[in-house]
Order: structure tokens, then sequence, then C-alpha cells
């Protein structure tokens, strides 16, 4: 079905083009096609003003009748410093600076419910200061399974790009421009909150008919496919269609180099800034692989295109943002080649269309569902294309820097102030929102792997994706699921770590080996008793070292007996070794512990990681190095360096850090010197 | 032509020069490894013992090194604590050897050149700080406008989106940089050089505004030089670090990268070396260098002529 659907979609676009109306892309919906809109918009390009019509036709798919409808007005967000948006970002967001002298709006001029086939006006309410989210008391109530239609003219002013749309020169990037539709949830009621600094979106899916005018030189990428072109005068009129989306993107510039390739039956279209274009073969091929690999462990990419938009440098409040089937990366000319940055964007957003897209969680209220899960994938797909070690930097000067150490940096920075289950209003900063729906959700996605093994874990993602797209699924969605797919309560695993705050840390607490005693004394088994061992009664013979003894000669041995037998004595050495591995942290998790022996031999131990503590003993040869979790299968392990022990120090780490610093430092002295 | 032989005499300054090199060199690598001491001592306590730091010695763990910040805060901030004074000292230190250098270049005293050196070094010190300090005014000076310039290139940048602006806009940046590096490398050098050649006959303030007056009149092969040292320079430290620095994965390949790396600062240290004796050499074939009045060539004097002798007095003769 699905490797029909691109020459099903390639045949309705040329059917459709002939025939002026709209293709159809799939042949059996997807989603619940609930929310659906026609859009007719112009953009004045020198004044950045988009005007435009919608008719929404919307259908009540819960149990309980509506007798009123919320809609998001996103760009009133940057209509003024009162806005809820601006008040708690104090104008920056991600490093960019909003630009006061360019402020931005969503103004309904008209909003009207079509009852009886007649237009009714409709009132504007606006609940606070904030006019993100407007209200209206409906003309006709919708009871379930009811429908409504709504005609709405409304007028944007774009701002300067900040976060995520808006002007920079002549590039326009038009997302959550027009007025949309909360999503109703039936006895809880409309959910529709302010746009916060912290948040992104949520709505329902349906089928997107949107009409774009512009200047006719300007080039323009958009959320579904192009059917159709008319050129008038000064102007182009674009037809665009989208299906199972629950939102709409677009862009417009003059300046975008316009690359297409084909891969897998997904069109590639890439619209690049000039002055990056030398970087377009690393978005396709990012483009590709995320193509590729979503196909092999989740589902195969459903719709027929997908558009990278490059923002301007002056612009890149815009970049790295998705929308469905339309993503923005963010690069630079001169980024090297050894820095996988550019690629790593185009990955993460390609992959919110699995997760935001298809999924559709409410980002308000559980931003880590998507953020979280994508940002895992993002790891999942740039490790395993460019190196555990290398995928983000591979080797610039000498340093190396693999996507999952990057998410456990942004992790434990701040591992332990807010959860990672959390309405995206409520963290303590944007630092911490960062840090917990991206990196440590990536983290624990990533340790639940090492829990479960790879294979399973593909299984239950893959389950749980097919089980929820198109349907907002909730955390409580994905426990349920995971559990039911591994086979076993994953909730005493996953709960603390989603719910609470707690930090896993395990520490090699302890190792000792005492080499045992040799017997001294008399033998009591012989009669009469007489003593054991040496003739020479113990001198100050310790009662054993924290390391191995050196072999003590006997008193009647030669020197050349001493060396020859101390090979052999060595090797005969029994020690009674302790090893305690120690849980710090709060939060239990099963672990592997990793013993070496002196004679090379190792033992591979597992513990539950309930109670405080363990303790392993052995007999045999001593213990020489002892490693917790020796293949890194729990990442969210908050202290990575406490988790071995050995007895013989290396200094390299040391010397090679210091090495690094030091070159730096010289480096600068010479600089100096040169300048003298 | 002037400027090859000053280049020439410059990467074939001696013994003198490599002396100055030598110690170029051992004092940015001493400072730097003594600043760094209580950084070294830390991470070996930190690290030595814990298997799973391995990987730092390739460059691989940023987060783990993460980890020595968050749970060792002190470790860093002792570790880094003693590089505010040392480049402090070095910046007096490096001044004194560059007067050293330039004084044993140029005026190649007879005896013991570790001597020599010394005493030119503590003799051409306050000078040579006082004619950096006014070559640095004079870079202020002459770089207001062309700072400007790059400040108006870059906001027409970020507004711009074409490769052709980008990459003019970059050259512009680099033209601009290496123009005013240049002045300011050629006022000091030579305005020192000339200190070093003329002793202290002349007033410090007219030595240096007749070295930056030569070294404006001379700016093309003055440009020339800065540019040629800089591509030296970098030329080196590439060469040696990303060609053939093999890495710190094992204890061998650690100690060839670091000795690479030391064999780079040292070839450095001898082009700085360079860098003054082509200055020098060029100062002196020019005519740059500072001529005390009394060798200045006089012009010549009318000497009357003798009166003939009248014919009676050639008659008594």
């Amino acid at each position: 079905m699905i490797k029909i659907v691109p020459v099903v979609a390639a045949l309705s676009l040329a059917v459709s083009a002939a025939a002026q109306s709209p293709p159809v892309l799939f042949q059996t919906p997807m989603s619940p096609r609930n929310a659906n809109y026609t859009i007719e918009a112009s953009l004045d390009a020198k004044a950045h003003v988009v005007k435009a019509s919608e008719k929404i036709r919307w259908r009540n798919i819960q149990g309980i009748e509506a007798k009123d409808a919320y809609f998001h007005l996103y760009y009133n967000a940057f209509a003024n410093n009162r806005s809820v948006f601006i008040t708690e970002s104090g104008g920056q967001l991600r490093g960019d600076q909003f630009d006061r002298k360019h402020w931005g709006y969503c103004r309904v001029t008209s909003i009207a419910q079509v009852v009886d086939g007649k237009p009714v006006p409709l009132k504007q309410e606006f609940p606070g200061d904030d006019r993100t989210v407007m209200k209206v008391d409906l003309a006709a109530p919708v009871p379930p399974g009811g429908e409504a239609e709504f005609e709405v003219t409304f007028e944007d002013q774009l701002p300067k790009v900040f976060a995520r749309a808006g002007f920079a020169g002549d590039f326009n990037m038009v997302g959550q421009w027009f007025p949309k539709l909360g999503v109703w949830q039936g006895e809880k009621g409309w959910n529709c909150h302010p746009y916060h600094a912290n948040s992104e979106f949520f709505s329902d899916f349906g089928v997107y008919d949107v009409t774009v005018t512009v200047p006719k030189n300007y080039v323009v990428g958009s959320t579904g496919v192009q059917w159709d072109e008319q050129v008038k005068g000064d102007t182009k009129t674009l037809k665009l269609h989208a299906e199972d989306v629950h939102d709409f993107g677009w862009t417009a510039s003059p300046h975008f180099v316009d690359k297409t390739e084909t891969y897998d039956g997904v069109k590639i279209r890439v619209l690049m800034q000039p002055m990056n274009a030398s970087q377009i073969p690393r978005y396709m091929e990012a483009a590709k692989k995320t193509i590729e690999l979503y196909a092999k462990w989740i589902w195969k990419y459903p719709y027929p295109q997908m558009t990278i938009v490059d923002p301007p440098a002056d612009g890149m409040g815009a970049a790295g943002m998705e929308y469905p089937m339309l993503i923005t990366g963010g690069t630079s000319p001169i980024m090297p080649a050894k820095m996988g940055f550019p690629e790593m964007v185009v990955v993460h957003e390609f992959g919110h269309n699995y997760w935001y897209g298809m999924e559709a969680n409410n980002e308000f209220e559980e931003a880590w569902l998507d953020e979280g899960i994508n940002s895992y994938y993002e790891t999942r797909i740039m490790d395993e294309w460019l190196g555990k070690d290398d995928s983000m930097v591979g080797g610039f000067a000498g340093w190396h820097l693999g996507d999952v150490s990057q998410q456990r940096v942004s992790y434990i920075s701040v591992p332990d102030m807010d959860p990672m289950v959390l309405e995206s209003w409520k963290y303590a900063s944007n630092g911490t929102y960062g840090a917990m729906s991206y990196g440590k959700s990536a983290i624990v996605l990533s340790t639940l792997e090492g829990i479960l093994g790879r294979e399973k874990m593909d299984a239950v993602m893959r389950a749980f994706f097919m089980e929820v797209k198109f349907t907002h699924p909730t955390t409580a969605d994905f426990l349920r699921i995971v559990s039911r797919e591994a086979g076993r309560d994953m909730d005493p695993v996953l709960k603390p770590l989603l719910y609470g705050t707690g930090t896993v840390d395990f520490k090699v607490a302890r190792v000792k080996s005492l080499s045992r005693e040799e017997v001294e004394g008399y033998d009591l088994t012989a009669d009469p008793p007489k003593l054991a061992g040496n003739d020479q009664a113990s001198k100050g013979k310790g009662k054993g070292a924290d390391k191995a003894d050196k072999p003590k000669a006997d008193a009647k041995d030669t020197k050349a007996d001493t060396k020859a037998d101390t090979k052999g004595k060595k090797s005969d050495r029994v020690f009674d070794s302790k090893v305690i591995i120690q849980r710090k942290g709060e939060l239990v998790l099963p672990v592997e512990v990793l013993v070496t022996f002196k004679d090379g031999t190792t033992k591979l131990e597992k513990w539950d990681g309930v109670g405080r503590y363990v303790t392993y003993k052995y007999e045999g040869p001593e213990v020489v190095k002892v490693v917790v979790d020796p293949d890194g299968k729990i990442p969210v392990d908050l202290n990575i360096l406490n988790n071995g022990w050995a007895s013989k120090a290396d200094g390299l780490p040391a010397r090679a850090l210091t090495t690094r610093f030091r070159v730096v430092a010289q480096g600068l002295m010479v600089l100096i010197a040169n300048l003298l | 032509m002037r400027w090859i032989n000053a280049i020439k005499d410059g990467l074939f300054c001696g013994r003198r020069g490599i002396l100055g090199a030598c110690i170029f060199y051992l004092e940015a690598l001493l400072l730097s490894s003594l600043a760094l001491a209580p950084l070294a001592s830390g991470l070996h306590r930190v690290l030595d013992e814990a298997p799973t730091a391995a990987p730092l010695a390739r460059g691989v763990g940023v987060d783990r090194l993460l980890e020595t910040a968050i749970n060792q805060p002190g470790l860093w901030s002792a570790g880094f604590g003693n590089m505010g004074v040392a480049f402090l000292l070095h910046l007096g230190l490096a001044l004194l050897i560059t007067a050293g250098a330039t004084g044993l270049i140029a005026r190649a005293p007879e005896g013991s050149p570790w001597r020599a050196f010394w005493r030119e070094a503590s003799g051409l010190f306050f000078p040579f700080a006082g004619l950096f300090l006014m070559s640095l005014l004079l870079l202020v000076a002459v770089g207001i406008l062309p700072s400007l310039l790059v400040a108006g290139l870059g906001k027409a940048l970020k507004e711009s989106v074409s490769p052709t602006a980008f990459w003019g806009v970059l050259s512009g940046w680099v033209i601009v940089f290496l123009l005013l590096l240049a002045v300011f490398k050629g006022a000091t050098g030579f305005t020192q050089a000339r200190r070093a050649l003329g002793g202290g006959a002349e007033g410090l303030g007219r030595c240096f505004l007749a070295g930056a007056k030569f070294s404006l009149k001379k700016f093309v092969p003055s440009f020339g030089f800065t540019a040629l040292f800089l591509v030296l320079r970098m030329a080196t430290f590439s060469g040696f670090y990303w060609a053939v620095a093999p890495g710190y994965g094992t204890a061998g390949s650690a100690f060839v990268s670091a000795l690479l790396l030391q064999l780079a600062f040292a070839a450095q240290a001898y082009i700085r070396v360079a860098e003054i004796a082509a200055q020098v050499s060029y100062l002196k074939a020019s005519g740059g260098a500072y001529v005390p009045p009394a060798e200045r060539a006089q012009p010549p004097v009318e000497t009357p002529a003798e009166p003939e002798a009248s014919p009676e007095e050639l008659v008594t003769a």
C-alpha cells in the first residue's frame, strides 16, 4: 500500500493539474481528518503582510457536544511586550534576540459559523491580555459526530524572524500563521494553551488546501505538494495540497537555489540560500539516511515529499524547525565537513515528521514524547551513519563527539531540577526544558534500549508508533505499550525516570584482594601435632594487602630458585577478593559489572540494582580491574568516571588532556610573542 | 634585491638567531607547563585509576570531561587559576627576549652570546616596551577607519545571501587584517631594530617617528615580510599538526604527537627570530638605521684658494 502511494500521488498530481482539482495523496485516510482547512493567502512582500481567508470544516469526534471553539493566533505572541511569550522569554529564545522594531500580529477581521448555509458572525473573546488564544461561542453547538464550518478572514504582520517564523530581508518563513483550532477533548474541554516561550504546538489532523499568491520571482516551499501554478502580471498563484497533517507551513524567497532529488519514492526538495549552496549534498544525504533508517526501524515515510529550507544568516531564528513535510535546516558556507551539525539538524527535524507529525502528542504538556523520542532516533541515525564517537565532531582539532555524548552533556548539566514529564511552561528555565525534553529523554530511551536490547527496543518502539500514530498519545500510552511489548512491567524502571527527578549513579566503592596466607602454626590433625608450613614462625608477615604481595622466598631457597619459582608461585597464589558496587543514585536499575582478574579471565556479574550495594567475592587470581556497565548500556548514569577501578594507574588520559591544554596555552604565548 | 637578501639573512641568522629561538621556545614551554601543573596534578588524581576515563586520551567522551567539572569543580578553577598570572609574566618575558634577540642580531656584540643576549635584553627592555606601546597607538589611529569598514561589511554580509558577497567580504576582512597587521608589525619591528642598531643615542620619540616613517615608506616590503612570515608560521603549524600528528590514542602515538607539536613550536620560535633578523637586515641595507650626527656625511666646505704668488715674491724666492 505504502509503495503504491508515491505513484498514486504522482499520477494524481498530473491528473489534478489538468482537471483543476486537488490531487488525492492517500486513497485511504491515515488520520481522523476532523479539522480541514481551505486557505487563500496573499503575501505583500514589501510590507511582509499576509492577507488571507480560510474555511475550516471541523468534526466533533468526542462524545460531548461543543458549545464554543478556541483558536490559536500564534503571531499575537509577537504583538507587544504583554504577551505570555515575550514576558516569559524576555525577548530571547535559543540565543536569538527579538527585534523590537518589527513586531508581528495575527488579526482576525471576521469570523463566522456557517449555519444552514448562511454565515453567522461570531464574537471574538480573548481570555486575558495575551491574545494568542481566541474564544468564540458557537452560533450552533456541535453534537458528537456533528460538523461545524467556519469562515475566517485574517491578516498577519510577520515579525522579523524570531522563534521559528517571520521575515529576514526577502526571506519569509510563514509558520503557525493561520487561526488554528485547538483540540476538543470532550469532558476536558478545549485544549488550547497560550503560546508559551518553551512550548510548541498541538492540533488535529485534516486536509489542507492552500492557495498562496506571491511575487512571480519568488520561490515557494510548503507543506504538501504543489499541484497548480498560474502567473498573472507581477504575481503568481500556487495551489498546494496536503492530507493527514495537522499544520501547514510555507516559505517564500526570490533567492532560493532549488534542488530536487528522489529517493525511495520520496521527492526531496532543498531550498538553499545561494551562499550555502555548497552544503546541498549534506542536506540531501542526511534526508536520504533518515528515510532509509526510519523505514528500517519504524515505518516507511508515507508522504510523497519532504522540503528542506535553509534560512539566511539573518534569519537563523527560523532554523531547526519542523512542519509536516517541510523542515528548516541551518548551516554556513564554511561549516567543516568533520562537524556534523547540519546533518544532525536535518535528521532531527525530518524525524519530527514521525513524532510531532504523525504521533502528534500534545507538545504543550508532554514535550518529551516528541522531542525526546525524536532525539533518541536522531542519536541512533547519527551514530549508525557517522560513527558512535564521531557523529557530531569527527576528529576536529583532535576532538571527537558522538550524538549520545552530546545528549548526555545536556542532561548531566541539570539532571535533577525538573522531571521529563511536565507542562512546558512549568520548567524552571528554557535550559531545563531543553535538558529534560531532549537530552534526558534521549538518554533514558538509550538506557531502555540497553536494558531491553536493540532488537526488542526496535520492536517495542515500532509497536508503539504503529498503535498511536494519528491519535494524540500520552505518556500513559507509552508506558502501557512498552510494558506490553517488553513482556514485563517496565513501570518501576521508567516511571521514576519520567516523572521524578531522581538520578542514577553506580560506583565501584571498594575492591580488596587479600593473598591467602600460607598455613602457619601446628597441624593438629597430626599425632603428635607438628608445625605446619615453614619451620620459621611467621615473622612480620602482613595480614594481607590491598594489592598482591610480592612472593616471599622460602629461607632455604636460593635466589635463583626463588626467581625460577616466583612465576610458578605467583600463578598459584590464591587471593580472596571482594568487590563492592554501590548504588549512589536514588533510582534502581539493573546493571552489569565486569570483573577482570590478573590471569586475564573475566566475570560478568548482573545486579538488579536493589539495595544500596552488592558484594561479590572471589577466590583465585587477584582482581585487577572492575568496570560497572562495561558496554555503556546505562548512559543515564550520572557519573561514568566512578564506574571503574584499576589496580594499575594509567596516566595516559590525564597526560593527553594536559598536553591538549598546554598546546593551547603555549600557542597563545607564541602568538603574543609574535606581536611584541 | 634588498628585501630578498634581508629574507635570506633572516632565515639564515646563524648561531645568535638559534640562541634567541631556543630561549623563545623554552620560555613558552616552561611557563605553560608550570602554569598548568595544578591541572595536570588534578587530572592525574581524578583519572588515573578510572578505566572509564580511557577514551579521553583519544579526545572522545566530552561528557566525561564535563563530569569532572560537575563533580570536581575545584579541579578546573584551580587548574587554570595560574593562567592569568602566567600570561602577564609571559608578556614581560617575551618582550625581554625580543629585546635580547634583536640586540644580539643587530649589534653582534663580541664575547659570550649568552651574556650578550641578557645584556642587550636588559638594556633594551624598557625602550622596546615604549616602542611597542607607541606602535599600538599608531595601530589604533590607523585602524579606526578600516574597523568601521569591517563592521559595515559584517552588517552587509548578514543581510546578504550571495556567495560572491560572502567570499568577497571574507576576503575583505582578511586583507584589512593583513594590512593592519603589517602596519603594526612594521612599526614595532623597524622601530625596535632602529633602536637596537643605534644604541641609546637617539631619543625614543624620534626613534619611533623615524622607524615608523620608514615602515610606512617601505610599506610594500614591510607587508611582504609580514605576509611571508605569517604564511611560514601557518604552514609550519599546519604541517606538523594536521598532516603528521597521529593522535593520542596510545602512549606511543601520544608521545609522537606531543613531540611533533613541540617541533612545530620550536619552528615558530625560529621564524620569530628570522623575522627580527630580516627586519634588521632590511633596515640597515635601506638606510633606515640611525646615524649619529658626527658620522653623518658633511657637505663639502669651500676652502678659499691660496693667493697666487706675485711676480716679485717669485723673483725674491
